[in-house]
């Protein structure tokens, strides 16, 4: 692992600013829709990113427009941080007709191909592969974009990893496979599931640089991330980057959480992304209380505003149920 | 675990008969006395080295050129070649092909055709040797081509967090079809893969037929003592293409055709015999000689064997 | 038009729509210098490339979800796999992935991808590489299902797939690749969701698709020399279905017969009949039948598989006895 220079990438102090705000943005939105689920206004399963929102925050600043994004379950905040609308966002989770899948999609659905958001998945695994055939994709149609894929630990058990990563690698595919390892599948921890301590372990078995890095330091994931889509984008081929992190909120809303103790997740709380990225921002002294309110004030707003544009928006048609299973007329 | 004289004379006579089983099935393919066969002419040495350990009850998970397998592990002459017939006499009553064969009592589990798919199959075959207590282990056999697949991942994966008593063994023969191993497979090599699980690994020389048997004995006492699967690579080439029906072999050259027939494992183990004064030449000929009247007779056998009843076809869909 | 074999005139399609447009590309395992299994991709690595005729590894789930990744992002593939009955191996690629963008993103993204797989009994390939499944894509929305009897459908029919939108899973009968038969030249397509008459016929509708249309036909003949006349319904696509052209065709008759190759209890059969009680039973002069496999695996034995390909003797006894 090459020695890594905290601020090599130079981000402005605006960038810098921007990373919080987008990081603080995601938790409140988060913590919006678990009061909304609760309350029974947000209909499904929803799976929220608490505690996990520096690896969104950090991958989303590393891409280009034209790259594109594969996700998992856990969207929201790889969605909100790629530059999804918000008030599209909260009317697809309401299940309006406003919604950026007109209602369909639901919180494990997402997608926005005009952000180059590919798809979240409801299958553990499932966009591994689609991962790799939009880097095949990049190749065929002599693009440029670097495809990110996001995945689960409990998804580098899954057949689809390991075919996955074959495959992007005797084909030298531009993509990034960036693990969120918060260190549990639902309930397994990933020591009952695996006998290597690592995700990154198996990289050498398909020949792909690996990097571990700590998932809750905003500016480690960007830099990192940033190094290897440079790398995918000049031909270098994949890269493995586990991001050790950990969702401090359940697995869904309204997970018992039996599985872990509160002593493990107060410890993990201590980490918070958020106040951890703060405390270098204050250091630096980049962030006054004044400009925290302040920041705090525009996302109170943009919650607001987006849920208040969800809840508003009229209820669906049920007629469209039936449309769109087919894609009409040509591509 | 070392090898007396007389073992080594057992495992020269496992491998002719393999061979001259191949030889003669291959023959028969050919002529079109059979639908298609997958022959492995040239990898004897991994069967009947694998096999010449292992306790009755130990269980054997076979591919589609698991020939050898059967062979050693006692199915009868005669019924395989009424399997290749898709004859009566055999164990599918010609249902389906040899690499489908089931014999329990000889620890023999049914093979598979999907390549890949009997990995996550013979593991489950070793949890239940765990959760029934017993001191049995399983091989699975799979080749260079299943090593991409999910199922290979899925299930060595779940063999080896649980510690279960398994040998993953691949005969690595190089050529998955038509397909190169290293324009299939990243990372450089099939025994790379073991540390992605935690495994220990081990490459051995596929056509030494000693070296074989002494690898899976160290594999099998590990896992026999507790210590879970290793994941065992065998170098080693087939002779023939991939199978009968129509396979060309473009891909692969004489010359790396020539320099593996160099390496035959039957020759090597004759040698062997001869230089270290266990055998004669003759006494090696007279048992080829006995081999090609078993192996003629096995055919006989065949041919002479009925077609099963067309009720047969509807039989057996359920228990 | 040219004589050529149902192999040769996917080979053509593959050429035509290779040569048109940049964004078609075909992967699979063995399709490069070897050819594909049955010859379909013969010749095409050495024309089009390494790049666009790509032979992949044996991962099913990676080069199935980076068909329909590729396909997302804007590109045009077309996958063989080598048999239907190793779908199983990908299936959440296909059932989940593939089949559901159009819906999910409500008509947002596409995935303009065709999956070739061949299924079919007949030549003694056992259990797994010989079953017809295409009933288990017809219950998915979101796929459409195409399976060809003439080589001039082949091609027609796979342009078709190609150009169209969607995920089209296309079925070619490992019986059929040898057939040969007229092809007209050139670009065509023949559209999804039209029926073919194969033969006409006023007294008895069979309707049939894929390798059961050669024994529809078959039957159709002999019957004729005792004096009955059958219409041969080829589908052609179950999905979208000629539902019309069935209704009509049972209008003209009154007696139905589906025929196929594929197991009975649950198979397409089923679909056929339930829809023309459903529109057409007022017409109906006797009870429509279903002719099909028996439900059983594929066995391996001749002699055994005979048994289960026992549709084609017993359509003549069938056509027989829905006319008595």
């Amino acid at each position: 692992m090459p020695a890594r220079k905290r601020t090599s990438l130079a981000l402005s102090n605006e960038q810098l600013l921007q990373l919080y705000e987008d990081m603080s943005m995601l938790r409140a939105f988060d913590e919006k829709i678990s009061e909304r689920c609760i309350r029974g206004e947000i209909p499904g399963l929803i799976h929220l990113g608490v505690g996990e929102e520096a690896v969104a925050v950090g991958v989303s600043a590393a891409l280009q427009p034209q790259d594109k994004m594969v996700s998992t379950h856990r969207a929201h905040s790889h969605f909100l941080a790629r530059g999804a609308d918000p008030k599209a966002f909260m009317a697809e989770l309401y299940g309006k007709a406003t919604g950026c899948c007109g209602g369909k999609a639901g919180s494990m659905h997402l997608a926005d191909l005009d952000i180059g958001f590919l798809a979240a998945n409801g299958v553990v695994g499932g966009g591994l592969p689609l991962a790799v055939g939009a880097a095949l994709g990049q190749r065929i149609l002599g693009s440029d974009w670097v495809t990110l894929c996001f995945f689960g630990d409990g998804a580098n058990n899954n057949g689809a990893f390991h075919e996955s990563l074959n495959l992007a690698a005797v084909w030298d595919l531009p993509v990034v496979f960036l693990c969120e390892n918060n260190g549990y599948g639902i309930s397994q921890s990933i020591h009952k599931q695996q006998r290597v301590a690592n995700v990154a372990d198996r990289a050498p078995s398909y020949g792909i640089p690996a990097e571990i890095i700590d998932g809750n330091d905003v500016l480690e994931v960007y830099e990192t991330v940033r190094r290897a889509v440079d790398k995918a984008r000049a031909g270098g081929g994949p890269t493995l980057i586990e991001a050790k992190t950990y969702r401090t909120t359940g697995h869904y809303v309204g997970d018992s959480e039996s599985y872990r103790s509160e002593e493990e997740v107060a410890e993990w709380q201590t980490k918070d992304p958020i106040v951890k990225f703060e405390k270098v921002l204050r250091r630096k002294k980049l962030l006054s209380k004044a400009l925290k309110s302040e920041i705090e004030e525009r996302i109170t707003a943009l919650v607001e505003e987006a849920t208040d544009f969800a809840v508003h928006s009229p209820a669906l048609d049920p007629a469209a149920a039936l449309t769109h299973v087919y894609c009409e007329g040509g591509v | 675990m070392s090898l007396s004289p007389r073992d080594l004379k057992q495992l020269f006579r496992r491998l002719l008969l393999i061979r001259r089983f191949e030889e003669e099935a291959f023959r028969l393919a050919v002529a079109g006395k059979f639908a298609n066969y997958h022959g492995g002419m040239g990898q004897e040495a991994i069967p009947a080295g694998v096999c010449y350990g292992l306790k009755p009850t130990d269980n054997t998970m076979i591919t589609h050129r698991g020939l050898g397998v059967l062979l050693t592990r006692g199915v009868p002459v005669g019924e395989i070649f009424a399997g290749l017939y898709a004859k009566a006499s055999c164990p599918t009553r010609g249902r389906h092909p040899i690499f489908h064969m089931a014999a329990p009592d000889l620890g023999i589990l049914a093979g598979t055709t999907m390549v890949g798919s009997v990995i996550p199959l013979a593991t489950g075959a070793a949890l239940a040797a765990r959760i029934q207590g017993t001191s049995d282990v399983t091989i699975s056999f799979f080749g260079d081509g299943s090593v991409n697949r999910g199922d290979f991942h899925e299930g060595i994966n779940l063999g080896a967090v649980r510690k279960l008593p398994i040998v993953y063994f691949c005969e690595n023969n190089f050529y998955a079809k038509s397909m190169p191993l290293e324009a299939s497979t990243a990372g450089g090599s099939i025994i790379s893969r073991a540390q992605g699980y935690g495994l220990p690994g081990e490459v051995v020389d596929g056509n030494d037929v000693v070296a074989v048997y002494e690898a899976t004995q160290r594999a099998v006492a590990r896992a026999r003592a507790g210590e879970g699967p290793t994941l065992i690579e065998c170098l080693t080439y087939r002779w023939t293409p991939h199978s009968t029906a129509g396979d060309r072999e473009f891909a692969r050259t004489d010359e790396e055709l020539e320099a593996w027939k160099a390496k035959c494992p039957i020759l090597r183990l004759r040698q062997q015999l001869i230089e270290a004064g266990h055998a004669s030449a003759e006494e090696l000929d007279a048992v080829d000689v006995e081999i090609r009247h078993e192996v003629a007779a096995g055919v006989e056998f065949a041919e002479a064997a009925p077609y099963a009843a067309p009720e047969v076809a509807l039989e057996n869909v359920y228990l | 038009m040219a004589r050529m074999s149902y192999a040769e005139a996917l080979n053509e399609a593959h050429c035509i729509a290779m040569r048109d447009d940049s964004r078609v590309f075909t992967l699979g395992e063995d399709i490069g210098e070897y050819g594909g299994i049955y010859r379909v991709t013969k010749g095409l690595q050495a024309e089009f490339g390494e790049q666009r005729v790509l032979d992949t590894p044996i991962s099913e789930i990676a080069i199935t979800g980076a068909a329909v990744g590729a396909a997302l992002v804007g590109s045009r593939p077309i996958l063989e796999i080598g048999f239907v009955d190793f779908v199983g191996t990908c299936w959440d690629q296909v059932f989940n992935q593939a089949a559901k963008f159009s819906y999910m993103t409500d008509g947002r993204a596409s995935v303009p991808l065709v999956i070739r797989m061949a299924c079919g009994a007949g030549l003694g390939y056992g259990v797994h590489h010989s079953q017809s499944l295409e009933a288990w894509f017809t219950h998915v929305p979101g796929l459409k299902v195409v399976m060809p009897a003439t080589p001039a459908d082949a091609k027609g029919l796979m342009l078709a797939a190609i150009d169209d939108p969607n995920p089209v899973v296309f079925l070619e009968h490992k019986f059929l690749y040898e057939v040969k038969d007229e092809v007209p030249d050139g670009r065509y397509t023949v559209p999804l969701g039209k029926a073919r008459v194969a033969r006409e016929g006023g007294d008895v509708t069979i309707v049939s698709w894929s390798g059961a249309v050669p024994w529809a036909l078959k039957a159709a003949e002999q019957a004729a020399a005792e004096g009955i006349e059958c219409e041969v319904l080829d589908l052609r696509s179950l999905v979208p279905l000629d539902e019309d052209a069935i209704v009509a065709s049972v209008e003209k008759t009154g007696r139905l017969i589906v025929c196929h190759e594929a197991c009975t209890t649950g198979g397409f059969g089923a679909e056929v009949v339930a829809r023309v009680v459903a529109r057409a039973f007022d017409f109906l002069d006797s009870e429509p039948l279903r002719v099909a496999a028996p439900d059983i695996p594929v066995p391996n034995s001749l002699a055994l598989e005979a048994v289960y390909l026992g549709t084609r003797e017993r359509l003549l006894e069938a056509v027989r006895g829905i006319v008595s």
